[in-house]
């Protein structure tokens, strides 16, 4: 079975997904000069994927980190170039797993937030059919006679808003989280 | 050429579109093929497809036309304004302590990336969402929280002779002893969530209809054009906060004592390099991985700034050189 299992997906979605942000703003500043960020995210949710269902992870963050810490010194071996700066990063990165804090409360609703913004900048007829399939529960196939359109009419509008969703979704974390480095700069106000 | 990430995204999305109407043989043979060609390939598909799954998340807010209404639902445009408020600080104003029964108490997180925490004189605590602001006044048979914008968590201190109400515009949430978090969109639109105990919820203009029960794990999105019913308790969504692992409670140490406190747990040194901001006294509560929140907040507190060099944060006192 190529595809996740439902089970799976859940927990992807509970507990990678909101994690990505910050992973995402971690590997801007970790990856050598010239390899794409979204490389290596690709490439650690397969990782992911590839877990045996059974498969419990207890530390998803720390999981998810050392993966990709690996995957990057892998590719930076490979390259056999050494980028000032990579390697000091990933020694740097320390991930701290606390069991659910306020904070996580608090960024699990932002992160619906998050969500919310990104489907409702959608454009209207592909928004109109991925809410009613989301949202009502109803088939491909209903949205269709519903809508009076055809069925490949509507997996199209489908797959042009799961597109743009995660387009969307990841506008809103470049513009939404500065990089650590700035965000350590403080000044008075 | 090497296959772009973005490419490969929106392949993905056609493929969790077509899994979820469901494959035809020849799609499940052309699917296989895909996603052995390139690792990348499945990873990219466990991402859109855990996506997909998470979209059903935000149906909570798509009720009753906002999420077509919505004017938030713009991305805005990149912009530089995001330098600049990145660099603006947390204030923290001290809580008032002591045996007082009538105090008042601001508190801000202005729009920083950081979250803030602050034990308040009962015990309870409250955590800020960047931005957000709330006044807390103890009076002598209630205690009284007003969020004037953003969300706040609250942890409430069991005190059944004072009720913990918290105030959002029209609409009040009361609780006892328990743990929830008011999220206010507008004056007359507030989400709630309760991740302990039981609270309950009404709007002051209706105030003779009966209160909404709402018990741990559910949540409920206040409109004025009505209530939504109260989500069922969801605990994989919600997770009610266990323990408080590395969290660094300041009730009243010397910056100084604090520093050393943060030290024990950070490899980035926190360091204090002026006796009399070291003696200062203050109150607060950080995760004990984020000294940089804390330095942030005791400079906004005491007129001092922070030095930065990877290694060492350290806190020196006046404004920053001028740097724009």
């Amino acid at each position: 079975m190529p595809v996740l299992t439902k089970a799976r997906a859940q927990w992807f979605a509970t507990a990678i997904l909101p994690l990505e942000p910050q992973l995402r703003a971690w590997l801007r500043r970790a990856v050598p000069h010239g390899l794409d960020v979204n490389d290596f995210i690709q490439e650690a949710y397969a990782k992911l994927a590839g877990l045996p269902p059974n498969a419990e992870i207890k530390y998803p963050k720390a999981y998810l980190y050392t993966i990709t810490k690996r995957l990057i010194a892998h590719e930076v071996r490979r390259l056999r170039v050494i980028p000032i700066g990579a390697l000091t990063e990933i020694a740097e990165l320390e991930v701290l797993e606390s069991g659910f804090t306020p904070e996580q409360i608090v960024s699990s609703r932002q992160e619906v937030k998050r969500l919310h913004r990104a489907i409702s900048a959608l454009p209207s007829p592909c928004r109109t059919v991925f809410m009613m399939r989301k949202f009502d529960d109803m088939s491909q196939k209903a949205i269709a006679a519903q809508l009076g359109i055809s069925e490949n009419a509507v997996e199209k509008r489908m797959s042009r808003a799961l597109r743009k969703l995660v387009q969307n979704m990841q506008l809103e974390e470049s513009e939404k989280r500065p990089l650590a480095s700035q965000r350590r700069v403080v000044r008075l106000a | 050429m090497r296959e772009t990430a973005s490419a490969i995204d929106s392949k993905a999305s056609d493929w969790v579109v077509r899994i979820d109407r469901g494959l035809t043989n020849v799609e499940r043979k052309a699917l296989e093929r895909w996603l052995e060609s390139d690792v990348r390939h499945r990873g990219a598909l466990a991402r859109v497809q855990a996506l997909w799954v998470h979209a059903e998340r935000a149906r909570v807010f798509a009720r009753k036309g906002e999420m077509l209404d919505s004017p938030a639902g713009r991305l805005r445009p990149r912009s530089l304004a995001w330098l600049a408020v990145a660099s603006v600080v947390l204030i923290i104003v001290t809580a008032f302590y002591g045996l007082s029964r009538y105090t008042r108490t601001d508190i801000t997180a202005s729009a920083s990336n950081e979250i803030v925490h602050v034990q308040l004189g009962d015990g309870s605590r409250v955590t800020l969402q960047k931005g957000s602001r709330v006044s807390v006044e103890y009076r002598l048979l209630k205690r009284l929280v007003r969020l004037e914008s953003g969300e706040a968590l609250f942890d409430v201190a069991k005190n059944s002779h004072r009720p913990f109400i918290v105030e959002a515009g029209d609409i009040r949430v009361r609780a006892v002893g328990t743990a929830f978090d008011v999220d206010r969109w507008s004056d007359s639109t507030v989400d709630v969530l309760v991740t302990k105990g039981t609270v309950d919820v009404w709007r002051q203009s209706k105030g003779s209809d009966p209160p909404l029960r709402l018990v741990a794990g559910s949540r409920v999105h206040i409109t004025p054009l009505g209530t939504d019913r109260p989500s069922e308790p969801q605990f994989a969504d919600v997770p009610a906060p266990t323990g408080d692992a590395a969290v660094i409670e300041l009730n009243g140490l010397t910056l100084g004592q604090a520093a050393a406190e943060f030290n024990r747990h950070n490899r980035q040194t926190v360091v204090i390099s002026d006796p009399r901001i070291a003696a200062q006294r203050v109150v607060g509560r950080f995760q004990a991985s984020d000294p940089a929140a804390f330095v942030a907040a005791a400079a906004a507190m005491l007129d001092a700034h922070v030095r930065n060099d990877d290694q060492r944060l350290i806190l020196q006192p006046g404004l920053p050189p001028t740097k724009k």
